[in-house]
């Protein structure tokens, strides 16, 4: 079963930028309250958690990065890769773009 | 006729003749204050200018035609700071002015109005000029009186911020924009998201230690020819300086001068030029919006470089500028 996050719906049509600190809508921000929350979630169970990046006004690196590769950094990103799928009709690109994010180690 | 008519007769001569006096009355008044206002107003702004600090703006007061005077005229204005005077901008003899310039004389403009002082200013005389003045709507943002109200209606926007990431705002900017060169009001995810990386850059870099953070959005519509032009300024510390901070001296002498910096870093270079973990992703996906059609005509300024892509010329000044500021137009051309 898939468990599916609509960003646009879920978090906000106008994603913001990394930080909380930088206002509203960050990459920080949906992590903690919605992308950790709901990847604990399934993470255990046979379920997929489904992105829905569709419908924003558009995303800022980032946000992106932030969000995902911040994911990817604390749960390791095969984890991720394995429990995670994109939807991005729009910007097909993305998908490819936040996985390079999931690669890079913060310095 | 007995008494009481007599009485009655003359007390409608009475309220006639008062009705009359006062309609003329008023109508006295009524031009005596419009000639004595018009007086007055003159009188007024010719004491206000006496004391003010007088500032005569270049005649050419455009960022790509007369770079060094420009600057050197926004840099004296900046100097002007900790002075408590009004300010009086004599904008008589200017020529030539673009959006842009208008935007960063805004941006300062804005920290003086902050603070509670007052800039008075003029009008050009030449009818151009003061034509993109007008429309730009600079005047609706001068805190202070202007010599002559406008004409024409203004077709800029501003939108600033203190301290904030807005992608709501830009979001509005987006699609208006999106409106005037499609005729119709739409997404445009690629400039929305180089608006949060600008808005980011700002907060992020531009002000280290500092608590008043501040960024400025001009955008001028442009509905017959279906372009829109942009700026985006902050008076921030420069991208340079940033850069300098991270690098350090040695680093930063593995490039050739500070334009080969600067366009390092907006290729995304730095990290493989010196061999450092450089994370910026910031300024790389600023020039990948050039790069792949998606706005035309950038331009940007930052302490004493800039980068004109247009003209493909990056180049230092010998005047420093501190801050950031961006111009960038989106037509039909473009990647929508």
């Amino acid at each position: 079963m898939n468990i599916e996050i609509n960003i646009a719906q879920d978090f906000s049509e106008t994603p913001g930028a990394r930080y909380k600190t930088d206002g509203d809508f960050s990459g920080q921000e949906f992590f903690e309250i919605i992308l950790e929350p709901k990847f604990i979630e399934v993470q255990n169970t046979e379920n997929t958690l489904l992105i829905n990046l569709d419908n924003t006004d558009g995303y800022a690196t980032s946000f992106l990065d932030e969000a995902f590769g911040g994911l990817a950094r604390k749960y390791g990103r095969e984890n991720i890769l394995k429990k995670i799928d994109f939807i991005s009709n729009e910007e097909p690109y993305l998908i490819k773009e936040i996985k390079t994010y999931m690669d890079e180690k913060r310095n | 006729m007995n008494k009481k008519d007599k009485k009655k007769i003359l007390q409608k001569i009475q309220i006639k003749r008062g009705l009359y006096t006062k309609k003329r009355r008023i109508r006295y008044l009524r031009i005596k204050h419009i000639e004595r206002d018009k007086s007055y107003s003159d009188k007024y702004f010719q004491f206000l200018i006496k004391n003010s600090i007088v500032k005569k703006i270049p005649s050419v007061f455009s960022l790509r035609e007369n770079t060094i005077e420009t600057i050197k005229f926004i840099n004296s204005l900046k100097e002007l700071g900790n002075s408590n005077k009004r300010i009086y901008l004599n904008m008589k003899e200017v020529t030539i002015i673009t959006n842009g310039t208008i935007a960063l004389l805004l941006s300062v403009m804005n920290e003086f109005t902050a603070k509670g002082r007052e800039i008075i200013g003029s009008k050009p005389k030449n009818s151009k000029a003061k034509k993109i003045l007008e429309l730009s709507g600079f005047f609706d943002y001068m805190d202070g009186d202007i010599e002559y109200p406008s004409e024409t209606n203004s077709n800029t926007i501003v939108e600033q911020s203190n301290k904030n990431v807005e992608p709501q705002s830009t979001a509005k900017i987006v699609r208006s924009a999106m409106k005037t060169v499609t005729g119709v009001s739409q997404r445009n995810k690629k400039l929305q998201g180089l608006f949060i990386e600008l808005m980011a850059n700002s907060i992020n870099h531009g002000f280290p230690g500092c608590k008043s953070k501040k960024w400025i959005v001009s955008t001028s519509h442009y509905e017959d020819d279906k372009y829109v032009s942009f700026s985006f300024i902050d008076n921030g510390v420069g991208i340079l300086k940033t850069l300098n901070q991270k690098l350090g001296r040695k680093l930063a002498t593995l490039f050739k001068g500070k334009h080969d910096l600067l366009q390092s870093a907006f290729k995304g270079e730095i990290g493989s030029r010196t061999g450092l973990p450089f994370r910026g992703k910031g300024l790389p996906f600023i020039q990948d919006k050039y790069d792949t059609n998606r706005i035309s005509n950038l331009f940007i300024l930052t302490n004493n470089v800039i980068l004109d892509y247009k003209n493909n010329k990056f180049y230092e000044i010998r005047v420093p500028y501190s801050g950031t500021f961006y111009y960038f137009e989106l037509n039909l051309n473009n990647k929508l």
